[in-house]
């Protein structure tokens, strides 16, 4: 599945952001109450692959293929989101494991979410990181040459 | 030069590399035994190899766990600070010295608009146009760094009775050379163009070196390979300054000789994988061949240079 990643968000720390992520949260939390749940009191694990995406001038985004996994020790309902959609990617009900694949287009740093129902905040959360490589001083491309260093 | 002198220069010289390269002494006899180097440039890459796997294997999931807590990417900072540990050795083309081991490669750099440090060169940056980037560069000569793992051996020679005699063979000593010159750096989808000339402005060797290397560097999403090659011309002085044996220091075993100028090539690849934000996995190989008239200096035992390193690179 092709999917261009939409969501804006920069730095969780501005009101703007903070604003953002709340109404996501919140859009993903009204989304996932049809569900029916009990409070999960056992750990929630969330894996994502890969978690970096590395950019430059000439690869300005990073076209991957993102494989989810979540686990938990009870069973319950659980919705899989990120924090630049308010729609849920997908929902389990009854289950304690699922697992989620997409192709997306990343050119912003972003987070899975797992939520629960009646809960606002995430039960677990992954961050897929965009590290940019700025070229734009080739002054730091220089190589000094000094038997010293080798690299 | 004065004996206080020669102190500092020495302690220089020791404290400049066991900081920048945690420098262990390797002792390694180095009087033409062509198998003893073969397996000698084996065991550098190997031992090269075999860090880099020790320290992935410690590196382990920590890290796959602190990838959640990335800061978002800043404004380009005017430091560049960084360090790698991992193990590497460059060798030493000087009779009777010790390869440069590294563990430890330092990387500081501070760039500002016009000037900026990088390493042990002082720059002034004088233009900066889109296609190029001309600077005037002052640094410290690196051909010095092979004289400062040299020993005083026991040589056994023969005499005209073809009888064995024991003499001492030390390499004579030399100093650092404060070089100024002009750099111009270039780069398109062709690749990374670095050119430069300098000359002695400290009175050491009074010569100059031209240089120019070109690399391309690949990047596929974590994987980085940077090919490179490049030629370094030195002139008469210089040559004859670091590789010449006055007639004052000649001896038996290191007879007078006079060199002339040279053209070095070199050629290196680096590869490396991007971790995370800050850690990458490195390998580096490269060697360098020295001009004829250095390679047939007696106080010269190999006519080449190798260098390899693998480890970790943090970069803050």
């Amino acid at each position: 599945m092709n999917r261009q990643f939409m969501g804006p968000l920069r730095a969780s720390n501005t009101p703007t952001d903070m604003n953002r992520l709340s109404t996501t949260l919140l859009a993903l939390a009204g989304t996932i109450l049809a569900f029916e749940g009990q409070a999960a009191e056992a750990p929630v694990t969330l894996r994502v692959k890969p978690l970096l995406c590395i950019t430059d001038e000439r690869n300005p985004d990073c076209d991957l293929l993102f494989e989810v996994e979540w686990k938990s020790g009870q069973p319950g309902n659980f919705c899989l989101g990120d924090d630049g959609s308010p729609s849920p990617l997908d929902c389990w009900e009854d289950a304690d494991s699922g697992d989620f694949v997409e192709q997306r287009v990343v050119d912003q740093s972003f987070r899975y979410l797992l939520l629960r129902p009646g809960q606002l905040a995430p039960v677990a959360e992954a961050r897929v990181e965009l590290m940019t490589i700025d070229n734009s001083d080739r002054r730091r491309n220089r190589r000094s040459r000094h038997a010293w260093s080798i690299l | 030069m004065s004996s206080a002198t020669s102190t500092l220069c020495y302690k220089f010289d020791t404290a400049l590399i066991n900081a920048a390269t945690g420098i262990l002494s390797s002792s390694v006899m180095r009087f033409r035994h062509p198998s003893k180097h073969r397996n000698s440039r084996l065991r550098v890459l190997g031992k090269a190899l075999f860090s880099l796997s020790l320290l992935l294997a410690l590196f382990g999931s920590s890290t796959a766990m602190a990838d959640n807590t990335y800061p978002e990417p800043d404004q380009q900072s005017s430091w560049r600070l960084g360090a790698a540990l991992g193990y590497g050795q460059r060798t030493n083309p000087l009779v009777n010295s010790d390869n440069i081991v590294v563990v430890l490669d330092l990387d500081i750099a501070w760039f500002g608009e016009h000037w900026f440090f990088d390493n042990g060169d002082l720059g002034l940056t004088l233009q900066d146009k889109e296609n190029y980037t001309l600077n005037l560069i002052g640094r410290i000569n690196s051909d010095r760094v092979f004289f400062s793992k040299t020993n005083t051996r026991f040589v056994s020679i023969s005499n005209n009775v073809n009888e064995p005699m024991l003499v001492e063979a030390e390499v004579p000593d030399r100093d650092y050379a404060i070089e100024l010159g002009v750099e111009l750096l270039a780069e398109g989808d062709w690749g990374y163009l670095q050119a430069a000339a300098f000359h002695d402005v400290s009175g050491k060797h009074e010569g100059y070196e031209l240089f120019a290397e070109y690399s391309y560097l690949l990047r596929k999403q974590r994987w980085v390979f940077e090919p490179s090659a490049g030629l370094s011309w030195k002139s008469q002085e210089l040559n004859d300054y670091y590789y010449g044996v006055r007639k004052s220091e000649s001896s038996k075993v290191f007879p007078a000789y006079e060199a002339g100028a040279g053209l070095n090539w070199q050629a290196r690849f680096k590869v490396g994988y991007q971790l995370n934000r800050h850690w990458m996995a490195l390998v580096v190989a490269e060697y360098e061949h020295l001009n004829s008239d250095a390679a047939s200096s007696p106080i010269v035992d190999e006519s080449s240079v190798y260098g390899a390193f693998a480890g970790l690179k943090y970069t803050y």
